[in-house]
């Protein structure tokens, strides 16, 4: 699938094309291959390598080493200050999230249209729907079927179904998973339809050419229209790829401004508004067996306090991260250790409110992004209601993980009188869906691109990624980001 | 105190020789004073236990020379931070006064508890700095792995 990998280059590389895309996540994988099934000359270049599912990898630490960004050690800068977690690999964060698939909520999109209502045209939600149908059926996306789920999956459906609170099986972009548990180190039997098993060989079908090892450095753009890119290999040698038609940016909420910054591009809000679902998990101990690193990765999912911006899913992860969540250490840590397949975990995620920024640091991307008080009070909401459904559902004992609350807790009624901690620190978070830092508008003094998704100051530059999206979506953004990419493409192949 | 010190310097040096034979037990580039620091910790982390082994008795070079191409400046800076300060915290945490060196196993498991447990942020993200990466190495071994995946 992949036409030049960048460890085989050691000297200076021009290629050329009609569209250059940069990012082979979901969303620059769906503006390549509808830009490639429509005769339009494509290349994909991509940061990470390219890994077979033969070669995903069973345990945290060699995952995080070959198919995270930082091994998933990247780290926003405020209070608290949170990791945030990106796939670098062939088909991006697809690859290792837990494939799960959400059309974009219409109340989200109202408040989109609100805010501009410019975005009624260019964003129209029946087209949204239709291209949410199109999607769906190709990824094979459907609900968790319940005899692949696991304990883990089943028991938060127990705990939601007692205490009253909507919930569902996950509906997942997957064909023939077995429930092997590992969606975070990437699917080692390839039935997870991420990217580089679905719309990207489809593209390399239609023409569409990879490059992987290669990372962008600049948008390189010459009065006023972006010409091409150029990158580097892991071996320093540069690359340089001229794009006669259009550069588009999918390289994500933290990196696709970063590109912008780094090219001299500073027109707008590039970089500010970043926004995000931040998330905490809470760990039970059940009598019986839960053994959470088998059965689908995420299965289930609560979603009947969305309104109060929360949404609850099962959190299957790899037997490392599980045991990093005990609370002892020596002795007790490792009969933690050997009783952890005992243990379930699930997690909350956060539609913050909260703002922050993307800035570009000498080597890395610069975020800072601390939570607001209501965030931090709506967080000790989403944990408590955890660690009651974990109690409904059976749990000997729950950890709720935060600083000054206890940390092992057996009984619904101790966590009623609870405060929410006033200091950030007291929390222990990670965010995975990022947004905001191109936002689509209509007046250029608010918005970094165009409702054509085209960059306000820029001819033929475009980004395609969560980065345009106007506000965060509180629910899980891989399928809002396709369409939207594929909406972004229309307009690319409409030049 | 500063005999303390001394006596736990001299202990660090026998300590070195020792390593010398022994698989690595911390990233290259570390002091020997580091690296013993480092194996003291982890090992008070994970001690052999029931029928689990210890951290500090797997061989754990692959893992440092894998951490070594891929851990971001900032982790490895952290745990490096993390070793340097958590060795050296005992006066202030236990309030004795010797480095993680000086202090016998039930000791210096009670530093990383109470390190884990302080109200000082710094002191419980060091700890859990340490934890994390000597779960990452702990559980990355293909026995532990299985022995951990056979509970019930």
């Amino acid at each position: 699938m992949i036409s030049l990998d960048g460890r085989d280059v050691r000297v200076p590389l021009e290629l050329s094309s009609d569209v250059v895309v940069v990012g082979s996540g979901p969303a620059g994988a769906m503006v390549a291959r509808t830009l490639a099934r429509r005769g339009i000359g494509v290349l994909v270049v991509e940061e990470g390598p390219f890994v077979t599912p033969a070669e995903m990898p069973a345990d945290s630490f060699s995952a995080m080493a070959s198919l995270y960004r930082d091994m998933g050690a990247s780290l926003m800068l405020g209070a608290p200050p949170m990791p945030f977690v990106q796939g670098r690999v062939v088909g991006g964060t697809s690859v290792v999230n837990g494939a799960i698939s959400w059309r974009l909520p219409e109340d989200v999109h109202r408040e989109w249209v609100a805010a501009d209502p410019a975005l009624s045209d260019a964003l129209p939600y029946r087209e949204l729907d239709a291209l949410f149908d199109e999607i769906e059926a190709d990824l094979g996306i459907h609900p968790t079927e319940a005899e692949i789920a696991g304990p883990n999956n089943l028991l938060l459906a127990k705990g939601a179904e007692i205490l009253g609170l909507e919930h569902r099986p996950i509906s997942r972009n997957v064909r023939g998973c077995r429930g092997l548990g590992r969606c975070l180190q990437g699917c080692p039997e390839g039935n997870k339809t991420s990217m580089d098993r679905s719309y990207l060989p489809d593209a390399v079908r239609h023409g569409a050419r990879i490059v992987c090892n290669v990372e962008v450095t600049r948008v390189v753009h010459e009065q006023g229209r972006a010409v091409g890119v150029e990158g580097v290999t892991p071996s320093g040698a540069r690359v340089r790829i001229r794009a006669s038609r259009a550069v588009v940016l999918a390289a994500s909420a933290v990196q696709s401004p970063v590109l912008l910054i780094r090219s001299g591009l500073q027109q707008g809000p590039v970089g500010r508004g970043f926004s995000a679902h931040p998330g905490a998990a809470v760990a039970g101990r059940f009598r019986e067996p839960v053994r959470l690193w088998e059965g689908a990765t995420q299965g289930h999912e609560v979603i009947g306090l969305r309104k109060e911006r929360l949404k609850f899913e099962a959190l299957g992860y790899d037997m490392t991260l599980v045991a990093a969540r005990t609370k002892g250490v020596g002795a007790s840590l490792v009969r933690d250790l050997e009783d952890l397949a005992h243990f379930a975990n699930w997690g909350v995620a956060v539609r913050a409110r909260a703002e922050g920024v993307v800035r570009a640091g000498p080597k890395r991307a610069i975020v800072t992004y601390s939570l607001e008080r209501e965030d931090l009070r709506t967080t000790a909401r989403g944990v408590k209601v955890l660690c009651e459904m974990m109690l409904a559902a059976g749990a000997e004992a729950v950890f709720p993980g935060i600083y000054g609350w206890p940390e092992r807790v057996t009984e619904r009624t101790a966590l009623a009188d609870l405060p929410a901690p006033s200091d950030p620190n007291a929390y222990t978070m990670a965010v995975t869906h990022m947004f905001g830092t191109c936002r689509m508008g209509s007046r250029p003094a608010d918005a970094v691109v165009g409702t054509d998704f085209q960059h306000h100051a820029i001819e033929g530059l475009y980004v395609a990624d969560s980065s345009v999206f106007p506000t965060n979506t509180g629910v899980n953004p891989q399928t809002s980001i396709l369409a939207l990419a594929a909406m972004c493409a229309r307009h690319v192949a409409a030049r | 105190m500063l005999r303390e010190l001394i006596t736990d310097s001299l202990r660090e040096v026998s300590t070195r020789v020792h390593r010398a034979a022994i698989a690595a037990t911390a990233p290259s580039g570390w002091t020997a004073t580091e690296r013993a620091w480092s194996e003291a910790l982890f090992a008070a982390l994970l001690p052999a236990e029931g029928r689990l082994p210890g951290l500090a008795t797997l061989d754990l070079d692959a893992f440092w020379v894998r951490y070594a191409e891929v851990a971001p400046p900032m982790l490895r800076f952290g745990l490096r931070a993390s070793v340097d300060l958590l060795a050296l915290s005992p006066p202030f945490v236990l309030g004795v006064p010797h480095t993680v060196l000086g202090l016998d196993a039930a000791a210096r498991e009670a530093l990383l508890d109470q390190a884990l447990r302080s109200r000082v942020f710094l002191l419980r993200q060091l700890a859990t700095t340490v934890k994390l990466v000597g779960l990452m190495a702990y559980l990355r071994d293909p026995g532990v792995r299985a022995r951990v995946g056979e509970g019930s």
